[in-house]
């Protein structure tokens, strides 16, 4: 399928991109994997993208006890991948990279592109020939929502992996825009919109992702449900933060959030009430799972499984990611 | 029988061409001068065409032609004068989303799909029907007007009686099965070139089955003489049964190239190819099977209806053709078989690997399997019982020529060391055990023209195979090289294959239903016969000795019982040629069969000229958490007659069981009405690399009598066995029997959770 | 609107004018006539596509042409030398593992990026690192015993 007719913009750095960008109908391009398709499905027609590749510099991942973990907007998927300290330090993040699609799109796939991924929907990832049998959705630029019928709003599903990884392990970041740069919890990126998931004016870029150093007794785990093992968006996918303490492996705190439940990754509220101060086990997760069920909300726009089977699995992922993540936090 | 190049593992000859990136594809034929073409379809899943104004698209720069259905001879296509129910581009009635409704050709892609949108065309809405049980109810919108109840074929077919059957019986067991609506998903898509010259030839590349039905339909369509009209060869991306028909892709690209006198390219789109070329038949079957206590099967009731989709074409073939070949795997006297093929608004439905057997025995299997455990038979006693034996003549009178069935379901049972059905759990909780199933094939090739086969030697000795056996991937020009080399005493690399062109090769039935072995291959190797006589009789001369003493092995030819009396091949060839005897053989295969009417049902006489045979037993681990099914070992045990190649049976075997897994796991076509909510690689669930388990394939060789070096067929069986098989296993794994696919994760854990509420 | 591209591809340079919303697919195909690299899906999912940029895989029909300027190209087309086929190539044809041969160029590239990073590696990460090109032939069983043949030299 043809590319609409699009210019071809290239910046040397974020600044400069930032300001091509404020010209107005430009989208900024990274890995590409997101948004080739959506232009070429016509969903997203800017006037011109603006490779973001080509600037220099910006695919450091960086680890120091001080500042924690340091990721340039434009390291991919495969590098978050490859590095040492990631790998010793937040199994989670190297979980997540790797369940991405496919190893072409960890190549090509920034992590910053990963985070700002947009919203998914079956009635809205079709060519511009199959949309036009049916009303324009919101997403679309129409008055309907297809899946929720009489909703007023888009319930596009946010899809991306790595999101709930980096927001249990406290993530934040930094946003840089033609009017200067400010540093948001990753939370905050989301608006929650379907229609609109990413909390970023127009002439904004995630510069770079930071994740607070790795805490002692501290561990995290991700896992998803698809039904093929690559290529599959997620149909429910868990992250676990958790800290131990004591000899006992008494839970200190832990951190649960969701991927494929809603519009925007979402972070299960009080889990850490029930667990806190006894020692980890299943038994004792049974309300953080069951808190994590009542808290997803998937709907009916990916294929794979029933909204209410892919809200039953919330839990049995959530036990698994924990799980994972134990192992890391008990390991000497 | 010692073979020289027969039965080892031979590599594919156009294999080099493959690996390099060389082997051209229709899409790949890029001429000078070039026009790309792209097709306005209807957004409208039922539709008539009140008028299309393409005066704006026509204006546009770049744009060389623009058709509509006005401008063609309205001539509708089928493989049958009763089932031509489809114009290559429709002329007044849409009849599905993505119907075709114009076409355009212009310099460049861009163009042509800008042209698209500017062409006005003002429809009339009509009431659509999708689901095929609505679209039976009288009153139901009709999607082709005159067709009661939408019911584009229906086949009652019965055999003994009954009703004394079911007496007969000690235990009967009614069952209901469904099965998905699947995509063939060769990994070309569909593309077209097509070059019109001016002279009146038109020149076409096109992923096909077979070259000479497709000439036989562009010709008809476009009211050209058949002989202007050339199907070359081009390399195709698999086929699986869905290139058996012509598409509005070739036909536009034609008469497109006819308008300009350029060559036109069309290349459909990943979701063109899954939504507007074929789709497999899904099948909703009742079953009613009748068993004595001991399991011997007495009676057999079926009930089926296929969702067709929009047209008709090569349906009946479908639900008539796999009862035709239900008949051959497992005995009983009483039985009766209603099926009916349903139009709905949705893409078409039409022939894929198996025709519509998959589907039948996943019912019928199935059943089996839960009838046995009903009774506490085991499942591999049960179907031994039951199995057709060598000779045996069938309910329509077909006999049974050779048959390894027993031998499949010993063996690949054998090699999985079953026992018994057991569940056991994996360390880790995982249901795990594993499922049979025994399959047959067996196509009807009374409706297709016989093959020839040329073999001319060069005077270098080397020669120029022409077959018209297309080769969609399974390997049917290397197949034809080693018939002719073992029946000559020659290498493969001395042959050179020309093929499945329908101006210099002659005719061939196309690769369906078991044809090319049976048919080319029997073709290739009297031709090689034919050569090979010529050659003795040349020889003789030279070595003063009787034709009927002489052989050839490794290019010499030589007295039997003497190998050191010998000559040259080439010698031989070079004599042949000075004294005006050029070495050109020529073989004619036809076998000798009745006419099977699939439209009327009527499927009594030798249907085939042989029926293959297969069985496979899986072994899946089940998470019971979650419901997913992984498939971690599968024997596949499969009675090819001979083995002409053993890497290309395995390789079917492999595919078959790969394919198999995917439709029983994870592949559905979705539809919300008239939509296919997945008709992208992203969302359709072809299996990965990661989800292949350890596949152990075992060849059983049962030596056709008719069949060329007693080969019958290598690609079906397996990919009918596995499905059946796996939803047994999955049965034996953690107890749960789905009777519908996809067998999904959620079913699974669905049915785990309404057996732990029980 | 067209402007100037210069690529790398297969050691060699190229100059082509294209227009700025060309993927690197269409140029290699269209402009190039390097028709060896397939598009199976054009949407990311099938591999048919894969490509080496700087060795490592990539998909040529989510990669816009211009962005792949200064960068080393690898297909298909550039893995025989002088006629003779890359290992991966030839245990490709010994051991079956072609049918009908459109996914072929894709896997190939993967599993040569795969052996340059790993010359020896364990048959999960093979069947990880094929796992994004689909094929609907070959069960994959022969394509993953013949790239462990070609890493072992067999
Ligand atoms: C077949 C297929 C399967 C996939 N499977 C998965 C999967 O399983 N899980 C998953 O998570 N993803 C999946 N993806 C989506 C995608 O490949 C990944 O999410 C990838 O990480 C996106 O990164 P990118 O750099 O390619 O993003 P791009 O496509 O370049 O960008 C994505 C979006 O983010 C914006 N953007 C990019 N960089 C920045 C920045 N620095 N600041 C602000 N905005 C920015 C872009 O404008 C665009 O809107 C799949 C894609 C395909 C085609
Ligand atoms: S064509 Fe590029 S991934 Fe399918
Ligand atoms: S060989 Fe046909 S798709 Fe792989």
């Amino acid at each position: 399928m043809k590319l609409p007719r699009i210019d071809y913009l290239e910046a040397k750095t974020l600044p400069e991109a930032c300001a091509l960008l404020a010209q107005g109908d430009v989208l900024a391009c990274a890995g590409g994997t997101d948004l080739v398709p959506s232009m070429k499905h016509r969903v997203k027609a800017p006037r011109a993208v603006v490779n973001l590749k080509a600037i220099g510099g910006l695919d450091y991942i960086t680890y120091s006890e001080k500042d924690g973990l340091r990721i340039g907007a434009l390291a991919t998927l495969r590098d978050l991948q490859n590095n040492k300290s990631v790998q010793q330090k937040y199994p989670a993040l190297v979980q997540s990279a790797a369940m991405v699609g496919t190893i072409q799109l960890q190549n090509m796939g920034t992590v910053a592109g990963n985070l700002c991924l947009d919203t998914r929907c079956y009635y809205y990832n079709q060519s511009s020939f199959w949309r036009s049998a049916r009303p324009a959705c919101y997403k679309a630029g129409g008055e309907v929502c297809h899946v929720v019928k009489r909703s007023d709003h888009c319930w596009a599903c946010y899809s991306g992996d790595t999101a709930p990884a980096f927001m249990v392990l406290g993530a934040k970041v930094k946003v840089v825009g033609s009017k200067g740069e400010r540093v948001i919890a990753l939370k905050q990126l989301y608006s929650g919109d379907g229609q609109k998931p990413i909390a970023l004016a127009a002439d904004e870029l995630v510069a770079e992702i930071q994740v607070p150093a790795r805490a002692a007794g501290s561990g995290s785990g991700y896992t998803k449900l698809r039904i093929r093992k690559a290529i599959d968006f997620p149909l429910m996918g868990a992250a676990v933060w958790m800290q131990l303490e004591g000899k006992a492996g008494v839970v200190k705190d832990i951190r649960v959030a969701l991927t494929a439940a809603d519009s925007a990754p979402i972070e299960v509220p009080g889990a850490a009430k029930s667990i806190q101060g006894k020692p980890y086990s299943e038994e004792n997760l049974a309300e953080v799972m069951e808190a994590s069920y009542k808290k997803a909300r998937p709907v009916d726009c990916v294929i794979g499984g029933s909204p209410p089977y892919r809200k039953k699995m919330a839990r049995v992922f959530v036990k698994r990611a924990a799980n994972l993540a134990y192992q890391q936090a008990q390991a000497k | 029988m010692d073979y020289a190049v027969l039965g080892k593992r031979t590599p594919k000859i156009d294999g080099v061409a493959k690996a390099t990136g060389s082997a051209r594809f229709s899409r790949d034929m890029i001429l000078p001068r070039m026009l790309y073409g792209w097709i306005l379809r209807s957004p409208y899943a039922h539709a008539r065409i009140l008028n299309i104004d393409t005066s704006r698209a026509a204006a546009l720069p770049g744009v060389k032609a623009v058709i509509t259905g006005r401008d063609t001879a309205g001539v509708k296509f089928g493989v049958f004068r009763e089932t031509r129910d489809q114009y290559a581009l429709p002329i007044d009635i849409v009849r599905y989303i993505g119907d075709e409704v114009a076409a355009v050709a212009a310099v460049d892609e861009d163009a042509a799909q800008e042209a698209l949108e500017l062409i006005n065309v003002d429809y009339e809405v009509l009431p659509a029907v999708f689901d095929p049980l609505e679209a039976m109810r009288l009153g139901a919108p009709l999607v082709h007007e005159g067709v009661d109840r939408n019911i584009s074929a229906h086949v009652l077919i019965q055999f003994g009686d009954i009703e004394e059957g079911f007496r007969e019986a000690d235990h009967v067991r009614e069952d209901h099965f469904e099965t998905a609506n699947i995509s063939h998903s060769t990994m070309e898509p569909y593309a077209a070139t097509a070059s019109y010259d001016p002279s009146g030839y038109l020149d076409v590349w096109v992923p096909n089955q077979g070259p000479f039905m497709r000439r036989r339909a562009l010709s008809n369509t476009l009211k050209l003489p058949l002989d202007n009209v050339r199907i070359h060869k081009v390399h195709i991306g698999g086929a699986f049964g869905g290139r058996s028909e012509m598409m509005s892709c070739e036909f536009c690209a034609s008469l497109l190239s006819m308008k300009t006198g350029r060559p036109v390219q069309i290349a459909y789109t990943r979701e063109e190819t899954f939504t507007c070329t074929r789709q497999k038949h899904p099948f909703i079957v009742d079953i009613k099977t009748g068993m004595k206590w001991d399991g011997t099967l007495t009676a057999r009731q079926y009930r089926v209806i296929a969702d067709g989709g929009a047209y008709l074409n090569t349906g009946p073939i479908t639900i008539s053709d796999s009862f035709a070949i239900a008949l051959a795997s497992y005995r009983f006297a009483h039985v009766r078989y209603e099926a009916s093929r349903i139009y709905t608004n949705k893409g078409v439905r039409g022939a894929m690997k198996g025709q519509g057997s998959q589907q039948l025995r996943f019912a019928e299997d199935s059943q089996l399997d839960m009838m046995a455990n009903d009774l506490g038979l085991d499942p591999i006693e049960i179907r031994l019982k039951n199995a057709v034996e060598p000779n045996e003549m069938l309910l329509n009178k077909s006999r049974v020529t050779s048959c390894g069935l027993k031998e499949t379901i010993r063996e690949s049972a054998a090699a999985m060391k079953w026992e018994k059905p057991s569940q056991k759990t994996t360390r880790d909780g995982r249901g795990k055990g594993a499922g049979i199933s025994a399959m047959i094939s067996g196509f009807s090739m009374g409706i297709r023209t016989s093959s020839s086969s040329f073999i001319k030697f060069n005077e270098d000795g080397q020669i120029t195979l022409l077959s018209g056996t297309v080769d969609n991937g399974q390997g049917n020009e290397t197949m034809v090289a080693i018939i002719a080399a073992e029946e000559l005493g020659i290498p493969v690399e001395d042959i050179r294959v020309v093929n499945a062109d329908t101006t210099l090769t002659p005719q061939d039935p196309g690769s369906y239903s078991m044809a090319a072995t049976f048919v080319s291959g029997n073709a290739a190797r009297l031709a090689a016969a034919d050569a090979k006589r010529q050659l003795l009789e040349i020889a003789a001369e030279k070595l003063e000795a009787n034709p009927a003493d002489l052989d050839i092995r490794d290019k010499r030819i030589f007295v039997k019982g003497s190998p050191g009396k010998g000559i040259g091949l080439k010698d031989v060839v070079w004599a042949g040629l000075a004294s005006g005897r050029p070495v050109l053989g020529k073989g004619h295969y036809q076998p000798d069969l009745a006419f099977m009417d699939t439209v009327h049902g009527k499927i009594e006489g030798q249907v085939t000229g042989a029926y293959t045979f297969g069985a496979t037993v899986a072994e899946v681990e089940v998470d019971r958490e979650t419901g997913r099914v992984d498939v971690t070992k599968v024997a596949a045990a499969h009675d090819c007659g001979r083995a002409i190649n053993r890497m290309a049976v395995e390789g079917q075997i492999d595919g078959s069981v790969v394919i198999g897994q995917g439709q029983v796991f994870s592949e559905e076509m979705r539809w919300d009405g008239g939509q296919c909510l997945n008709a992208s690689y992203t969302s359709y669930g072809l299996a990965t690399a990661l989800e292949t388990p350890q596949v152990l394939p075992i060849i059983v060789e049962s030596d056709d009598p008719n069949g060329p070096f007693g080969a019958k067929e290598a690609a079906e069986t397996i990919n009918i066995a596995i499905v059946p098989s796996l939803a047994n296993a999955v049965f034996h794994a953690v107890g749960v029997r789905i009777q519908s696919l996809p067998i999904s994760p959620e079913k699974v854990l669905g049915a785990l959770e309404s057996c732990k509420a029980l | 609107m067209k402007r100037a591209l210069k690529l790398t591809v297969n050691d060699e340079d190229y100059e082509v004018l294209a227009d700025t919303h060309r993927t690197l697919l269409e140029v290699l195909r269209d402009s190039l006539g390097l028709t060896g690299s397939k598009e199976g899906c054009g949407f990311g999912a099938c591999g048919a596509c894969t490509v080496l940029l700087d060795g490592k895989a990539n998909l040529a029909c989510l990669t816009l042409a211009f962005s792949a300027q200064g960068k080393q190209i690898t297909t298909i087309e550039g893995l025989a030398v002088n006629g003779k086929l890359h290992p991966i190539q030839d245990a490709a044809v010994r051991y079956g593992a072609i049918q009908c041969g459109f996914c072929t160029p894709g896997w190939i590239m993967s599993a040569k990026a795969l052996l340059d990073e790993k010359p020896k590696p364990t048959e999960l990460e093979v069947k990880t690192a094929i796992s994004g090109n689909l094929c609907r032939c070959t069960g994959y069983v022969k394509i993953i015993e013949s790239i462990i043949a070609a890493s072992e030299g067999k």
